[in-house]
C-alpha cells in the first residue's frame, strides 16, 4: 500500500452511509410529489402473440388514465445507447403491438392510488392471437420456426430477421479463414456456408479450421452450457415523472445513466433535451440491469404526459423478474497446444438466447470474443457468435457482460488441458496468459489497449500459498462420503471502454469541481454509484488532489441539467473513467487555486504546493521546499471573494484512452457430499488487481459479493422457463428463485481477500476498476475444485446436487 | 389480486358460526403465509370471505397434560422453536419448525396451517408423524380426534370436513431412552422448501444397544408426508449402531413415490431419501442415548 496518500486507500465513512442506514436516502420510489398519480402496468399472460385488441373502456369509466400502444410515439428504439448508432439494433416501441415474452408490458394505468389503478387495470380486456413460442434458442433458430420479428433496424437500415437470429459476429486472428491451399484470406464478417477460393478450393469454415491447428500436439474439444439468471438487484425499477408547465418534464428514475435516459426520452417523445431533466437519485444496485433505460421509464413518462400530472410507477419484484436476465450461453470450445504447453489455436462458438428484445447482443458477442482473446495468447483465434431471439425476458448485461460465461468455458478447458499435458495448472496459465505489454480487448475487437499494469504472476504465487495449492489432492482421489478439492481460475474485467481510438462504444465522462468560500469543495458529477463506492472514490480523488480533507469535500445533488455527459456507470468504469474525469477537472482547479494563491503570496504558482492539514481541517498552500509562507485553501477562497476575484472552479469532459484490465485470481476449496451431491465452498482466496486501492473496504466487499453471486451462479441460480407455458418456473417469486444466503458462504475466517501491489499509470492515482472482475472467474474456480474433489467434470451451470449424485454414481459404476 | 372481506371472529363459537354460515364462500386464514401467495400466484381462487383465526388466542396455547403435549393450531413456528417445553420434551418438532422458511415467516406461520395446507413438503409434519401425533378437530357440531397419519389424502387434500378446523395437535412427550430427529435437504440451507425431508423416532433398549421401537416419516417423496413403515419394520429390533444400510436403502426406495418438480428430480429423491433416513436415525439414536443428560432428545 502506498503510504504517501492522505485519503486514497483510507477506510472512511461512506458519504451516503448515514442516509442509507437510517432510511433517509431517497431512491426513485421514495419520491412523492403533490397531485401525483400512481400507475400499474398490465403485463402479458402469454409468451408470444399478436395483440388483436385492447379494450380500456371499463377502466376509463372508473376514472383511470390508460395507456395503450396507440398512445405512444411509434418510434423504434434501443433502450441502450452505449454503442455507436451504426452498431445499435432497434426493435422496440414503448408499448408493443405484439407480445414477445410472458410478462411483457402491453398497457398501463394511472389512478389516484395504486389500488385504484390496479382495480382499473383488471378491467382491461386484451384479445390475443397466440403464436408458437420458444424458450430454447436452438428451437427458435430452426428453419420454419415462428418469427419473433419480421424485421428490425440496425442503425438506420431495416433488415429482415432470418430464423430468429438477432445478430451474428465472427472474429478471427491469425491463419483462420485462410485458404488451406494458397493462404488467401476470406472475408468472414458475413457467415457463408462455403467459400470458393480463386485457387479452386471450396472451403467450409464452419467445419474446417484450415491450418490453424496444424502445429497442435494436443487438441481438446468441449461443450458448455450456462444458465439464464436474474440480476436480483435490491431496488426494483421505478420512475416518477412530472410534466412541467413550460413543456417537457422532470424524471426521477432507476438508472445507471441519467444522460442516456434523457437522450432516449428526447428522441422518443420529440422533446428538446433542455426541456427534460433527469434527476440523479440513489440507486439500489443494478448489476447491469439499468445500463439501458428501464422498460417502465418511457411508460411512466407517456402516462404523465397523457395525464398532465405527475405519475409514479414502481415495479413489483415479480414484474422485475420478468423484465431482465443475464445472457445464457451454449459454447463449443476447441483448443490446441504443443506438448510443452504453448497454445497454438482456439475456436470458440457460442449461441445465446437473448429473449424477446435485442438490448445489446451485438456488443455482447464482441465482448465475448474479447474476453476470450484476452485471457490467453491465441496466435490463431476464431470466434463465432450467434444471438437468437426467444420468447423470454430480454437479456442484458449482468456483472461481467459475457465474461463469466466465456471464463467458465476457457478456464475449465485450460484446467483439462493442463491435466492432459501433465502440467500444473498454474504453470500452464503462466506460460500463456495475456499480461504486461500485451494487447487487451476491453470491449470487443474495436476497443483495445496495451496492458500497462498486471498483477497476474504475483496473485497466482500469493494465492497458491494461501490455499496450499501444491498440497491439493489428486483429482477424485478422496475416499469417504465427503470429498474435498481445491480449484483455481483466473479472470479479469476491463476498466471502462476507452481505447486510443474511439471504437464501437461511447466512453467519456464529465465533472465540475468548485472551491467554496470556506475552503470546502463541491463536486458535481453525473456518474451513478451502484453502492460500490464510486461516489466516495470521486470524493477521495478530489480530496487527495486538492489536499482538502475528506470531510470538507461533498457531492452536490445533480441532474442532467447541471452536469456534462457521462455514458454510464457500467463496464467497471466508475472509478477509472467517471472519477478519472473528476481527477482531470480537479487538476485544473488545483492549477487555478495555486495561481490565485500565488498572487496573494507573491510566489510563482510553480513554487507552491498543497498539503493537507488534518488538524485545522483545511488544505494548505505552502511554498515548496522551505515552508516559509502558507495560506489555507479557505483563506485563499475567502480573500478571492472579498476581492471579487471569482470562484475557483472548473468544468470539463474527459475520455480515458485506455481500458486497463483489472485481474482477479480465485482459489477455492470445496467439499462435495457424495451421497447428497451438495457442494459447499469451505474456503475462498480471492486476489484482485485494481491498481491503487482507493476504497479498500468496499473493494473487499466487491470481492466477497462477487464470491456470493459466483457460488449462486455455479451451484444454484437458474431463471428457468417452463417450455409448456412460457412462464418462469419461479413465477417471479424469490421463494422459488433461489440465491445464496449468508449461510452458503464459507465461514468468515475462511474468506480471504487481498490486492496485488500494482499501479496503473493511466488511472486516477494509479487506480483501475474491479467490480465486475469480482465475479468473472468464481464459477470456473468452483467447477475446477469440484473436479479436483470428485474426478468428474461438470460443464453445465448450475451444477445441481441431482447432477452430482447421478454423475458420481455413473463414475462409481464405471459408466464414465 | 382480487379483494376479499376479512372476518375477525371474537370467540371460538363465533368462529364456528362464521364457518358454517359462510360455507364455501369463506376460507380460513391463520398465518397467511401459504394462502396469500396462493392468491397472488392465482393458484387458489380468492373467496368472498377470509376468516381470520389469529384473534382466537386460546388456539395458540402450548401446554402439557401429564405426559401429553398439546400444541394449539395457532402456535407459530417461532413460538414452537422457542418453547422450553417443546425443546425439552419433543425437540424434533422445534428442530423441524426451525428449518421452515425464514424468521419472518416463522413469526407468522402456524403449525395448524402447516398441517392443514397439506403440502407434501410441510416440514413440521414428518416430525409430528414420528411423534405419533393426533389432531383435535373442531366444528359447530362438536369435536373429533384423528391420527395425523390418517389426515392427509393427497397434495392439498385432507379429511377435514366443511366447517371443520384443526384446534390442536397432541403427542406424547419423549421419555428415557427415546430420541427423535429431523433432517432436510433443500436447494440451499436456509429459507428453502424441502427437496426431501426425513424424521426418525427411536426407543432404545435400556442398554442402548438395540432399537426397540422406531417410527420414520418423510416429506416431499410422495403425494403426502408419510410414514416409512417397511423401513420401520426393518430397523425394529436391529442393533442401534449397526444396521444394514444397503437393505435400508432398498426398503426406503420401495416405500416412496417421488416425482420431478421445480426443486429436483425423482431420481435424486430416490437416491437421497435413504441417506436422510439414515442420518435422522443416527441422530435420533444419539439423542436417545444422551436423553436426560442435558442433550436434546
Amino acid at each position: 500500500m502506498d503510504n504517501h496518500f492522505d485519503v486514497i486507500g483510507s477506510v472512511l465513512p461512506k458519504k451516503d452511509g448515514i442516509a442509507k442506514v437510517t432510511g433517509k436516502e431517497i431512491y426513485a420510489s421514495d419520491v412523492e410529489l403533490p397531485d401525483m398519480m400512481h400507475a400499474v402496468v398490465l403485463r402479458s399472460t402469454v409468451a408470444h402473440a399478436e395483440i388483436k385488441s385492447i379494450d380500456t373502456s371499463e377502466a376509463e369509466a372508473m376514472g383511470a388514465i390508460c395507456l395503450v400502444p396507440d398512445d405512444v410515439p411509434q418510434v423504434y428504439y434501443n433502450e441502450r445507447i452505449v454503442s455507436i448508432p451504426e452498431k445499435t439494433y432497434r426493435d422496440r416501441l414503448v408499448l408493443p403491438r405484439k407480445v414477445r415474452h410472458y410478462g411483457e408490458a402491453i398497457a398501463a394505468v394511472a389512478a389516484e392510488t395504486e389500488e385504484e389503478a390496479f382495480a382499473a387495470m383488471q378491467k382491461i380486456k386484451v384479445e390475443y392471437k397466440e403464436l408458437p413460442f420458444y424458450t430454447d434458442p436452438l428451437e427458435a433458430n430452426k428453419p420454419g420456426a415462428a418469427p419473433i420479428y419480421e424485421s428490425v433496424f440496425l442503425g438506420e437500415n431495416k433488415f429482415d430477421v432470418v430464423n430468429n437470429v438477432a445478430c451474428e459476429r465472427n472474429i478471427t486472428v491469425g491463419i483462420f479463414n485462410c485458404c488451406p491451399t494458397c493462404g488467401t484470406r476470406f472475408d468472414y464478417s458475413c457467415r457463408l456456408d462455403e467459400y470458393h477460393c480463386g485457387c479452386g478450393i471450396v472451403y467450409t469454415p464452419a467445419e474446417d479450421d484450415g491450418k490453424a491447428f496444424d502445429n497442435a500436439e494436443v487438441i481438446l474439444e468441449k461443450e458448455y452450457d450456462l444458465s439464464r439468471v436474474y440480476h436480483a438487484q435490491m431496488e426494483t425499477k421505478s420512475a416518477v415523472c412530472r410534466p412541467e408547465p413550460e413543456g417537457g418534464f422532470t424524471l426521477w428514475t432507476t438508472t445507471q445513466s441519467i444522460h442516456n435516459v434523457r437522450i432516449l426520452l428526447g428522441e422518443i417523445f420529440s422533446i428538446p433535451l433542455n426541456k427534460i431533466n433527469v434527476k440523479r437519485v440513489a440507486l439500489g444496485g443494478g448489476f447491469g440491469s439499468s445500463i439501458q433505460m428501464n422498460s417502465i421509464t418511457p411508460i411512466c413518462t407517456a402516462l404523465a404526459l397523457k395525464a398532465r400530472r405527475p405519475v409514479k410507477l414502481v415495479s413489483s419484484r415479480e414484474e422485475d423478474m420478468y423484465d431482465h436476465h443475464k445472457y445464457p450461453a451454449k459454447f463449443k470450445f476447441k483448443i490446441g497446444a504443443t506438448k510443452d504447453g504453448k497454445i497454438v489455436a482456439g475456436h470458440l462458438t457460442v449461441i445465446v438466447g437473448i429473449g424477446g428484445h435485442n438490448v445489446q447482443a451485438y456488443p455482447l458477442l464482441g465482448c465475448m470474443a474479447g474476453w476470450y482473446a484476452s485471457l490467453y495468447k491465441f496466435p490463431n483465434l476464431k470466434f463465432e457468435g450467434t444471438a437468437v431471439y426467444t420468447n423470454q425476458a430480454p437479456c442484458c448485461a449482468m456483472q461481467g457482460y459475457g465474461n463469466p460465461q466465456v471464463n467458465f468455458a476457457v478456464e475449465s478447458t485450460i484446467d483439462m488441458l493442463a491435466e492432459e499435458l501433465g502440467m500444473d495448472p498454474i504453470e500452464l496459465r503462466l506460460k500463456n496468459y495475456v499480461g504486461l505489454g500485451d494487447e487487451f480487448w476491453g470491449q470487443g475487437p474495436t476497443v483495445k489497449s496495451t496492458i500497462k499494469s498486471c498483477g497476474v504472476e504475483e496473485m497466482l504465487e500469493r494465492g497458491s500459498k494461501m490455499i496450499d495449492w501444491y498440497e491439493r489432492p489428486q483429482p477424485g482421489s478422496g475416499d469417504g462420503n465427503v470429498l474435498r478439492g481445491v480449484g483455481l481460475a483466473r479472470g479479469f474485467h476491463t476498466s471502462g471502454t476507452g481505447g486510443p481510438k474511439p471504437g464501437e462504444v461511447i466512453d467519456y465522462s464529465s465533472a465540475s469541481v468548485k472551491i467554496n468560500e470556506d475552503g470546502s469543495v463541491d463536486i458535481m458529477t453525473p456518474i451513478m454509484d451502484h453502492g460500490g463506492g464510486t461516489w466516495d472514490a470521486a470524493v477521495k480523488i478530489v480530496s487527495e488532489l486538492l489536499k482538502v480533507p475528506y470531510e470538507m469535500v461533498s457531492l452536490s445533488p445533480t441532474d442532467t441539467r447541471t452536469t456534462g455527459y457521462d455514458v454510464n456507470t457500467h463496464a467497471t468504469r466508475g472509478v477509472y473513467c467517471g472519477c478519472g474525469a473528476a481527477y482531470h477537472v480537479a487538476l485544473k482547479v488545483k492549477q487555478e487555486l495555486l495561481t490565485v494563491a500565488g498572487q496573494f503570496l507573491e510566489e510563482h504558482p510553480h513554487d507552491l504546493d498543497l498539503i493537507m492539514d488534518k488538524e485545522s481541517g483545511q488544505g494548505v498552500i505552502v511554498t515548496k521546499g522551505l515552508d516559509c509562507k502558507r495560506m489555507t485553501v479557505g483563506e485563499v477562497a475567502a480573500k478571492a471573494r472579498v476581492l471579487s476575484m471569482g470562484t475557483i472552479a472548473a468544468t470539463g469532459s474527459y475520455r480515458q484512452k485506455n481500458c486497463p484490465p483489472c485481474f482477479v485470481t480465485n482459489f477455492v476449496e470445496v467439499e462435495v457430499d457424495k451421497r447428497t451431491g451438495q457442494i459447499r465452498v469451505v474456503k475462498s482466496v480471492t486476489l484482485g488487481d485494481c491498481g491503487t486501492t482507493i476504497n479498500p473496504d468496499m473493494l473487499e466487499g466487491q470481492l466477497v459479493g462477487g464470491l456470493n453471486r459466483g457460488i449462486g451462479y455455479s451451484t444454484l441460480e437458474e431463471a428457468s422457463y417452463d417450455p409448456k407455458t412460457g412462464k418462469l418456473n419461479c413465477e417471479g417469486f424469490y421463494d422459488s428463485y433461489k440465491m445464496t444466503t449468508a449461510v452458503e458462504m464459507p465461514p468468515l475466517n475462511k474468506i480471504e481477500t487481498g490486492f496485488a501491489s500494482t499501479y496503473e499509470p493511466t488511472g486516477p492515482f494509479g487506480a483501475k476498476g474491479l467490480g465486475e472482475a469480482a465475479v468473472n472467474s468464481i464459477a470456473s474456480a468452483i467447477a475446477n475444485a469440484v473436479y479436483n474433489a470428485t474426478g468428474v467434470r461438470f460443464t453445465k451451470l448450475p451444477i445441481t446436487p441431482a447432477e452430482v449424485v447421478a454423475a458420481l454414481k455413473a463414475k462409481d459404476e464405471g459408466r464414465i | 389480486m382480487n379483494s376479499f372481506r376479512l372476518i375477525n371472529p371474537g370467540s371460538i363459537d363465533e368462529l364456528y358460526n362464521q364457518l358454517s354460515e359462510r360455507g364455501s364462500a369463506g376460507r380460513i386464514v391463520a398465518g397467511g403465509t401459504d394462502l396469500l401467495p396462493a392468491f397472488k400466484k392465482e393458484k387458489t381462487a380468492v373467496p368472498e370471505f377470509v376468516i381470520n383465526l389469529k384473534s382466537i388466542s386460546e388456539l395458540a396455547d402450548i401446554n402439557e397434560e401429564e405426559t401429553k403435549i398439546n400444541v394449539g393450531a395457532l402456535a407459530t413456528h417461532a413460538e414452537i422453536v422457542e418453547s422450553f417445553l417443546i425443546q425439552g420434551k419433543a425437540f424434533v418438532l422445534a428442530e423441524a419448525c426451525d428449518k421452515i422458511a425464514s424468521w419472518q415467516i416463522r413469526n407468522l406461520a402456524t403449525v395448524g396451517g402447516n398441517i392443514a395446507n397439506a403440502s407434501p413438503a410441510a416440514d413440521s409434519v414428518p416430525a409430528l408423524l414420528v411423534l405419533d401425533a393426533h389432531l383435535h378437530l373442531g366444528s359447530k357440531n362438536g369435536h373429533r380426534d384423528i391420527k395425523l397419519e390418517k389426515y392427509f389424502t393427497g397434495p392439498g387434500q385432507t379429511v377435514l370436513a366443511d366447517g371443520e378446523l384443526i384446534e390442536k395437535v397432541s403427542f406424547s412427550a419423549l421419555a428415557k431412552d427415546e430420541g427423535a430427529a429431523f433432517v432436510k435437504l433443500g436447494k440451499r440451507k436456509a429459507v428453502t422448501l424441502s427437496i426431501v425431508s426425513a424424521a426418525a423416532y427411536v426407543k432404545l433398549s435400556p442398554d442402548h444397544l438395540v432399537i426397540e421401537d422406531v417410527r420414520l416419516a418423510m416429506g416431499s417423496v410422495a403425494p403426502t408426508p408419510l410414514r416409512i413403515k417397511s423401513a420401520e419394520a426393518l430397523l425394529k429390533g436391529s442393533k442401534a449402531n449397526q444396521f444394514d444400510r444397503q437393505k435400508l436403502h432398498e426398503t426406503v426406495r420401495k416405500d416412496i413415490k417421488p416425482i420431478k418438480d421445480v426443486r429436483s428430480t425423482a431420481e435424486y429423491r430416490l437416491e437421497v431419501s435413504a441417506v436422510l433416513i439414515e442420518r435422522a436415525v443416527k441422530l435420533a439414536v444419539e439423542r436417545a442415548r444422551t436423553a436426560g443428560k442435558g442433550g436434546h432428545q
